[in-house]
């Protein structure tokens, strides 16, 4: 945890630097004449202070400090596979559609916990995709993506 | 005279048959979600925020606020039942209300809790209708400075009471408000920030924000959840307390009351901070301390009746002052702005109906919960037993339905999934998510009153401190910023905790 907490205190840092540098180009004016980028500006120099301390906090603490909250290699598969289901979901959704691409991701949501039962959870992600579906776009009249397959009914 | 014929204009309001409806579906879904595990009632209000588009603006707010205090009631349930808190407002309520179900009377736990809820939730709402009209006669003597400071006050109240590090939640606030400044300045109409992505012209939107940090992360958070939900296996009988319970719980419910009533109004205050004092208050004023932790019967009256207050509380600072005073009434703020109602004090001047009609509809909500908890709870009891595993695919499918139908774009639903992920970083590392929000959704109205403050004292920031009303937020926050830096609140916060282990 000591060393994630380390990464996320220098990510920080690099992102108030970013914000503190797009600020300057955006003008953050005078006191008497605000600009737009003054209070993100102030913001980032928050940001970066509480950051530093962070990090340095964090350095200085003893490796035997901290020892909850440490991933377990089972879940952090899990997520690892739903991140990535969900990038896929984002990229193909206009193509494939919503019925076509909630079906895969349902599915594989569903295989995250046996995948022996691939049938089971095939027929169950098509079922909760379909409800969805009629309570989204027949009842509520919610616009989806049909894709290029134009999967509708 | 005025008070009443407001309240009659509220009911008539209220009582239409959609809005009657609405507020059906809000308390039902808040009961649920408070039930299950996974998803808040801030990540549902954020769901069916896109949703509500449709809808009438008063029925909209009527179902977002059934939600929130919805939530509160069926969180309860699983803290008596299973020992697993629904919200964080009902973490207290496991400490007796679960004792209470092994000693074989998980059914006055939960009549108490409910009856405790249902008294608590109308003299909280009361109370609304009465501070409405002297806070907004107060509000309309704000300027710039005193909405700056008064901002800055209720984030640093949040910070103060969430932290676990204190450096880590004001980070989170920096964070948010830099999100809120994201796209087009309103005042100079200049770009900033969007570093030549198309999608964050408009800013980044509140709803996939939260979506990923309360939908998402919290997903994969209870994805390493090992625990298995054992139902306590007892025959619930006897929802209704005997007068021996009545007569232990009664001053309970009313302490329960006050005190969460007036931490709900407090900016950054809210239903589990609440809970958490009306226990202490509860357990120190008691002449039998040593039943507390026990099977006590106040101990689940207090803290369920306080959270329920404080959720009837905390509508005041948004509808009077216009200032959301925690997350989940940053969310009904978005859905008030998205049906082009602006919260403040000139909301009762222009829109009369929707303010009384929101706070009677609380009313009417408190009576549809008390008969939806008591006759239904064996309902409740079944959903709880509903596997993590099968809800979460839904839970997920409905996160990218509401996200990608508020703008039908994709690129939303990639701000969602880059925030759920770093969120669930951030929550590894204690970063806490409510003040990033919380600062999002303040930053716009902070940045203008700043900016105005600053061009009327012609770039002095000593109007912030000779104004009363803004110095004394100002000295407030850095009262509080003080005592927290010196660790006096995180010893005190931790022997609280310590104390209710015991």
């Amino acid at each position: 945890m000591k060393r994630l907490n380390q990464t996320t205190s220098f990510f920080l840092i690099g992102f108030s630097v970013l914000i503190l540098i797009s600020s300057l180009k955006v003008g953050i004016g005078n006191l008497q004449a605000p600009g737009a980028g003054l209070m993100g500006f102030l913001a980032s120099v928050l940001l970066f202070v509480l950051s530093s301390v962070n990090f340095v906090g964090e350095s200085l603490k003893s490796v035997l400090e901290k020892k909850e909250g440490r991933f377990s290699w089972e879940s952090l598969s899990k997520q690892f596979i739903i991140t990535v289901a969900l990038c896929g979901y984002a990229f193909f959704l206009d193509t494939l559609g919503f019925l076509l691409s909630s079906f895969v991701l349902m599915w594989i949501m569903f295989l995250i916990d046996n995948p022996r039962k691939w049938f089971h959870h095939m027929v169950v992600a098509f079922l909760v995709t379909n409800v969805s579906y009629l309570i989204l776009y027949k009842l509520l009249r919610v616009l989806l993506p049909a894709g290029i397959f134009r999967i509708q009914w | 005279m005025d008070f009443f014929q407001n309240i009659l204009l509220g009911f008539q309001a209220s009582l239409q048959p959609i809005n009657l409806l609405f507020c059906f579906i809000g308390v039902l879904i808040g009961t649920l979600v408070g039930v299950l595990p996974g998803l808040g009632p801030t990540g549902t209000m954020a769901i069916l925020l896109p949703i509500t588009f449709h809808a009438p603006p008063l029925s909209a707010i009527i179902m977002l606020a059934g939600i929130y205090y919805g939530s509160q009631y069926g969180g309860s349930t699983t803290s008596i039942l299973v020992n697993i808190p629904g919200e964080p407002s009902s973490i207290v309520t496991c400490l007796d209300g679960h004792q209470m179900a092994r000693q074989g009377r998980a059914g006055p736990a939960l009549g108490i809790s409910a009856f405790g809820s249902f008294i608590a939730g109308t003299i909280g709402i009361v109370g609304v209708m009465f501070l409405a009209h002297p806070l907004i006669r107060l509000a309309l003597r704000f300027g710039p400075p005193e909405y700056f400071s008064l901002m800055i006050m209720g984030l640093i109240i949040l910070t103060y009471l969430t932290q676990r590090s204190l450096i880590k939640a004001i980070s989170m606030g920096a964070i948010g408000l830099i999100l809120s400044f994201v796209g087009m300045d309103i005042v100079s109409g200049q770009i900033r920030y969007t570093y030549g992505i198309d999608g964050l012209l408009d800013g980044v939107g509140i709803v996939p924000v939260v979506m990923g940090f309360f939908g998402i992360a919290e997903i994969f958070e209870n994805l390493e959840k090992t625990d298995i939900r054992t139902l306590y296996q007892t025959h619930i009988k006897g929802l209704l307390p005997s007068l021996k319970d009545w007569a232990d719980s009664i001053w309970a419910i009313i302490r329960g009351t006050v005190i969460g009533f007036f931490l709900g109004i407090l900016p950054g205050g809210g239903a589990p901070i609440a809970s958490f004092v009306s226990y202490a208050v509860e357990k120190r004023v008691s002449k039998h301390p040593e039943r507390f932790g026990k099977g006590a019967i106040e101990g689940v009256a207090c803290p369920e009746s306080a959270n329920n207050a404080a959720s009837s509380g905390a509508f005041i600072p948004l509808l009077t002052l216009g200032i959301p005073s925690n997350v989940v009434m940053a969310m009904l703020f978005a859905g008030l702005l998205i049906h082009n109602i602006t919260p403040g004090p000139l909301l009762l001047k222009n829109h009369p109906d929707i303010f009384w009609g929101v706070i009677t509809s609380m009313y009417i909500g408190n009576v549809m919960l008390l008969v939806l908890n008591l006759p239904l709870i064996g309902i409740w009891v079944q959903i709880t037993k509903v596997p993590f595993r099968l809800l979460f695919p839904i839970i997920i499918l409905v996160c990218i339905v509401g996200v990608y139908t508020l703008n039908h774009s994709v690129f939303d639903v990639w701000i969602m999934i880059i925030f759920g992920v770093v969120g669930y970083v951030l929550k590894k590392c204690e970063y806490e998510p409510a003040p990033l929000v919380l600062a999002y959704v303040l930053g716009p109205m902070m940045e203008q009153a700043m900016r105005q403050s600053l061009i009327i004292s012609d770039g002095s920031f000593k109007i912030f401190l000779v104004r009363p009303i803004s110095a004394v937020c100002l000295g407030i926050a850095a009262f509080l910023l003080t005592t927290a830096i010196l660790g006096f609140s995180k010893k005190k916060r931790l022997e609280i905790v310590k104390e209710q282990q015991e």
